[in-house]
């Protein structure tokens, strides 16, 4: 799937090491060593589904649970052959990509 | 450091190289081509080369030299090494070896290949490359691992598609005329050696994957890998072949159950269990030639055969459910469905849908207490191990089997899916493009 090249400039500026790949007909960004200054652990890897899957408009997938959390309900995925966790956590639509990412992160404020 | 490799090529794959192969060349008694390939790693330092395309070599390309089978130009090795530079891919060598049986390095091809493996080399440092030769129903391949400057015999090359055929080209033919198999001679020595050879991977010990655990064993299979992290309780005790009340009273774990029931069937039968879910040792799962789920849920289905797909492994998944409306007689239904790398998987026939896996992910994805009963799990377990008998064997001589079955538990039938009457979906799966084969490459995001 295509993402404006606008978009994805604007996510990398935010996560200058993002990377994309698909697996399964789904494409996600990877967003390694995410900072999070108030939360245990301190970076995750993060990814980003920005499509529909599972009921979730977008979602995103961490490295490890993290603490605090907005919402306590962690599950467990494998994708692109590692194991992620994510909680049940939704966001407007009609988001940027580099604004999804964020929107997500709020979970974890 | 990799010490020993596995070559998985899709069935499709390989007939449309014998295509190219067996084709006249006016200057040429033998043709040449490259297959390009993904690297995986599986468990215990095994790689897994999995092809993923093939590369003809133009006819312009040959050299007329009727020294030798083939000649080609430099310009055909330096479109290989753009190949390389570009993709990252592994490149093979490949042409074909007239006769029947596992073939042999000729003395020109021994002289040559290491020329050719040492140009993708300077281009492609970290990536394996090597020669496979085809005979009329062998094959037989050498990999040069990174950095090595002698090559590795493939153990296993895997022809993956209906047939599964299973080449241990350094081995040879099992003695499989045993009394205790002497009542399934219909598959065929090659069948019961392919039996007796093949890795066997069972997801979920609990009602279905324990009676196909049995089933194996008793069919000869001898190499298992098992996965539940589970203990024996009470509720599995309506349907867990094998496990009793004691163990339920004593906190043993499923997997250790069903590794001392096919022991007992099958004294020296090689069994792996782990203590935890598949998603923690995915290497051990990569290293499998065929896999089983029994699992509880569309998700966990859904990741197992991204797993499989991605290192070239036929899944076989089964599955029931039991459904009561109002004050209607409950209806019990259940699955086998075979999941060939390459052909439809599992979204395309309709099995898994975004409404079911949205559904399952609304309850946080908790498959719940679904209904499970001894008999129905019977059912879907002999006939997922008959389709795998079929599979490995090919006694029934059936070929490019798409299989979609529907158990009917109120009808006491097993019949194939309506949707396979009326195909409405690629019969190349879109999901899995060979791209995304082997270990994950992350791209640029742009």
């Amino acid at each position: 799937m295509d993402f404006p090249e606008d978009q994805i400039r604007e996510l990398q500026q935010l996560f200058p090491r993002a990377g994309r790949a698909d697996e399964g007909g789904v494409t996600f960004f990877v967003l390694p060593a995410v900072p999070l200054d108030t939360c245990t652990p301190k970076t995750v890897d993060a990814l980003l589904c920005p499509t529909q899957r599972d009921g979730y408009p977008s979602r995103l997938f961490v490295s490890q649970q993290i603490q605090p959390s907005r919402s306590a309900n962690w599950n467990a995925f494998r994708i692109l052959e590692r194991n992620w966790y994510a909680v049940s956590w939704r966001i407007r639509d009609g988001l940027r990509l580099a604004q999804m990412a964020l929107a997500h992160l709020d979970a974890f404020r | 450091m990799s010490h020993s490799v596995r070559l998985r090529i899709p069935r499709t794959l390989v007939e449309l190289i014998r295509g190219d192969l067996e084709r006249p060349h006016s200057v040429a008694s033998e043709r040449v081509g490259f297959l390009a390939c993904r690297v995986g790693q599986a468990s215990e330092g095994e790689l897994l080369i999995l092809a993923k395309d093939y590369i003809p070599v133009d006819d312009v390309d040959y050299i007329a030299d009727w020294a030798v089978g083939a000649r080609i130009k430099g310009s055909a090795i330096r479109d290989g090494m753009q190949h390389v530079l570009d993709t990252g891919d592994s490149l093979l060598h490949v042409h074909i070896h007239g006769g029947r049986g596992v073939p042999s390095l000729s003395s020109t091809d021994k002289h040559h290949i290491r020329r050719i493996v040492q140009s993708f080399s300077s281009v492609g440092l970290r990536t394996p490359h090597g020669i496979l030769l085809l005979s009329e129903d062998m094959a037989n391949a050498w990999i040069w691992l990174p950095g090595s400057n002698e090559a590795v015999q493939a153990s296993v090359i895997s022809i993956v598609g209906y047939p599964l055929q299973l080449v241990h080209p350094h081995l040879p033919a099992l003695d499989r005329t045993a009394e205790r198999f002497s009542r399934q001679s219909f598959l065929g020595g090659g069948g019961q050696t392919a039996i007796a050879r093949v890795r066997v991977a069972i997801v979920g010990l609990g009602g279905g994957g324990s009676h196909i655990a049995q089933q194996l064993s008793y069919l000869g299979i001898r190499h298992f890998r098992l996965f539940d992290g589970d203990y024996v309780d009470d509720t599995n005790m309506n349907r867990m072949i094998g496990a009793t009340p004691a163990h339920a009273q004593s906190n043993v774990r499923k997997a250790d159950v069903i590794r001392r029931a096919i022991e007992q069937i099958a004294p020296g039968a090689h069994v792996e269990t782990h203590e935890g879910p598949w998603q923690d040792y995915p290497e051990l799962l990569r290293g499998a030639d065929l896999t089983f789920g029994g699992v509880d849920s569309f998700s966990q289905r859904r990741e197992l055969e991204i797993g499989c797909r991605r290192y070239l492994v036929p899944y076989i998944d089964i599955g029931m459910d039991v459904h009561q409306v109002s004050s209607e007689a409950p209806r019990m239904a259940g699955q086998v469905i075979l999941s060939m790398p390459g052909g439809p998987c599992m979204s395309c026939i309709g099995f898994l849908t975004e409404d079911r896996l949205s559904t399952e992910g609304s309850h946080y994805g908790a498959a719940g207490s679904r209904p499970q009963i001894v008999w129905a799990n019977g059912v879907l377990a002999s006939t997922a191990v008959g389709l795998a008998t079929d599979l490995l064997t090919g006694w029934s001589r059936r070929s490019e089997r798409l299989v979609y079955l529907l158990f009917d538990g109120n009808q006491g039938t097993v019949t194939p899916h309506v949707r396979l009457s009326y195909p409405s979906w690629p019969m190349v799966c879109p999901h899995y493009p060979p791209a995304d084969l082997g270990d994950p490459a992350v791209g640029l995001a742009g």
